[in-house]
């Protein structure tokens, strides 16, 4: 477990070139009327890599409702992602208009 | 947003925050400090009021609004306590004895035994001058007079004149003369008719008739009958040739001079000697016959049958070269036609066609030459004459 102190979170992602990666990230948030974004780009020049897809599944236990953000980047999205230095980031929009970096982090491919 | 937590919870395998597909990670967002209110999701969009209740010291000024109000007693009356002064001005006692030994100034007492009223002049007790109860104590003044039945009727009788009545009935106004004129509706003066055929009525004496006084019609003396004219009745004369006779006239007939002719006198024979025709006939003559001339519209195509007018004289003209091929055939035989090209010098030619079948046939031109005349511009003329004998007109 790691704890992080302020948003973004740094969350590093580690994945093998040609593989579908995927992972889901529960909220303690209602994601209902946000926008979200999530993007893999090169560290050096800025240019995007890969966007991830996502689903959204919203649930509500004892009056909480919580959101699973299911990330899902395709084995031929993995296979470009090549560069030296590349860092993706997660973040949305709130129904009021303010955008937050909610996770960010580093990303490591690997030849199969 | 620097004040934001979040808290990272990899699940799986991994103990770092770096993880590998498949992996669940839950992230907590910790105190995300002051939240804009547009960010609120799901908040009511209105907020009803509901009903609860204050401490009237929450009520600003209430306290001090309610301490200006009067307070009621339990059965909802104002307290004694709290009425003004002139609330009880009007005191009532048994008799002038109960009243009190000092009055107050402003206040009415009133003694029931008598009805009697008192003021406190500030040392004793005055009554007040009872009102007098009948008008039969106090005597009439200048001005205001009683009112008696004697001085209505007087006043009522001082107040009607005819010019006052309302109602009153509108009266025509009456002849005062004795004159026939001043009478109204009289009928109209007798006019008699007059005298027709169909209508008894007047007469008038005409000329030679007279009336005496007593009405007698008679005929005036030398009566004069008036000379017969187309228009008036009258006498006539019988003058020479005529007879009269009994009241008959009579034309007196016979073979000499001032005798009218009969059908079988001599006098009437066809033999004779008719005078000579009249030399003024003659060209130049007074009275001479000029032959009728026509000038027909002018031509601009060849015409078949052509009738421009009975005349002796027909003044062609054309815009173009024409011929003519028949002229209406006459009534007369030996009828004479003279026809004249009056087209400018060097304009176009007329040309009557010889025996040409476009006409009628006896509408046709028959030339001893069995040539087609042309009449040449400025005065090209030629004479006709029919012939019934052939039914064709003969160019001469």
């Amino acid at each position: 477990m790691a704890t992080f102190s302020a948003l973004p979170g740094e969350l590093n992602l580690s994945l093998v070139r040609g593989d579908e990666f995927t992972f889901t990230a529960n909220f303690n948030v209602d994601l209902t009327g946000y926008t979200r974004a999530a993007s893999v780009y090169n560290d050096a020049t800025n240019a995007e890599l890969a966007a991830p897809a996502m689903t959204v599944a919203t649930t509500t236990t004892g009056g909480v409702t919580t959101s699973a953000v299911t990330f899902t980047l395709t084995e031929n999205q993995t296979a470009v992602l090549t560069a030296a230095r590349m860092r993706w980031y997660f973040r949305w929009v709130t129904p009021g208009g303010f955008t937050r970096t909610v996770l960010a982090g580093i990303v490591r491919s690997q030849k199969a | 947003m620097s004040s934001e937590q979040i808290t990272v919870t990899v699940v799986g395998p991994n103990t770092e925050a770096t993880i590998t597909s498949g992996t669940t990670i839950n992230v907590t967002l910790g105190d995300v400090g002051p939240i804009n209110w547009s960010e609120v999701a799901g908040k009511p969009t209105t907020f009803p009021p509901q009903a609860h209740s204050h401490a009237i010291s929450d009520v600003t000024g209430l306290t001090a609004a309610l301490a200006q109000k009067v307070e009621l007693d339990p059965y909802g009356k104002v307290l004694a306590s709290q009425l003004p002064s002139y609330v009880d001005d009007v005191l009532e006692f048994a008799n002038l004895a109960a009243l009190p030994a000092t009055g107050e100034t402003g206040k009415i007492y009133v003694t029931t035994n008598n009805g009697s009223v008192y003021r406190w002049s500030g040392s004793t007790y005055i009554e007040i001058s009872a009102a007098p109860g009948s008008t039969d104590f106090v005597p009439e003044g200048t001005t205001n007079l009683y009112h008696t039945t004697a001085r209505a009727a007087a006043a009522a009788v001082d107040a009607v004149t005819w010019t006052t009545l309302t109602g009153k009935p509108t009266f025509s106004a009456v002849a005062t003369s004795g004159a026939y004129a001043d009478l109204t509706g009289t009928p109209a003066a007798y006019s008699l008719p007059t005298a027709s055929a169909t209508v008894l009525g007047g007469v008038k004496i005409g000329s030679g008739i007279s009336i005496d006084g007593d009405g007698v019609i008679s005929a005036s003396a030398g009566y004069t009958l008036p000379n017969a004219t187309t228009s008036t009745l009258g006498g006539v004369i019988v003058g020479a040739g005529l007879g009269v006779s009994s009241g008959t006239v009579s034309v007196t007939y016979g073979t000499t001079a001032g005798t009218a002719c009969e059908g079988n006198d001599a006098r009437l024979s066809d033999a004779r000697t008719p005078i000579s025709h009249a030399a003024s006939h003659q060209t130049g003559g007074a009275d001479a016959i000029n032959p009728v001339i026509v000038t027909p519209a002018s031509l601009s195509a060849s015409q078949n049958d052509y009738s421009p007018g009975t005349a002796d004289i027909i003044r062609l003209s054309s815009s173009t070269a024409v011929d003519i091929t028949g002229l209406a055939a006459p009534s007369a035989d030996g009828a004479l036609r003279l026809l004249i090209n009056t087209n400018a010098a060097g304009g176009a030619n007329i040309t009557l066609r010889h025996e040409n079948t476009s006409s009628a046939a006896a509408n046709r031109f028959r030339s001893v030459t069995t040539a087609n005349v042309v009449l040449l511009p400025d005065g090209g003329s030629v004479t006709l004459t029919y012939s019934t004998a052939i039914s064709r007109w003969r160019i001469l």
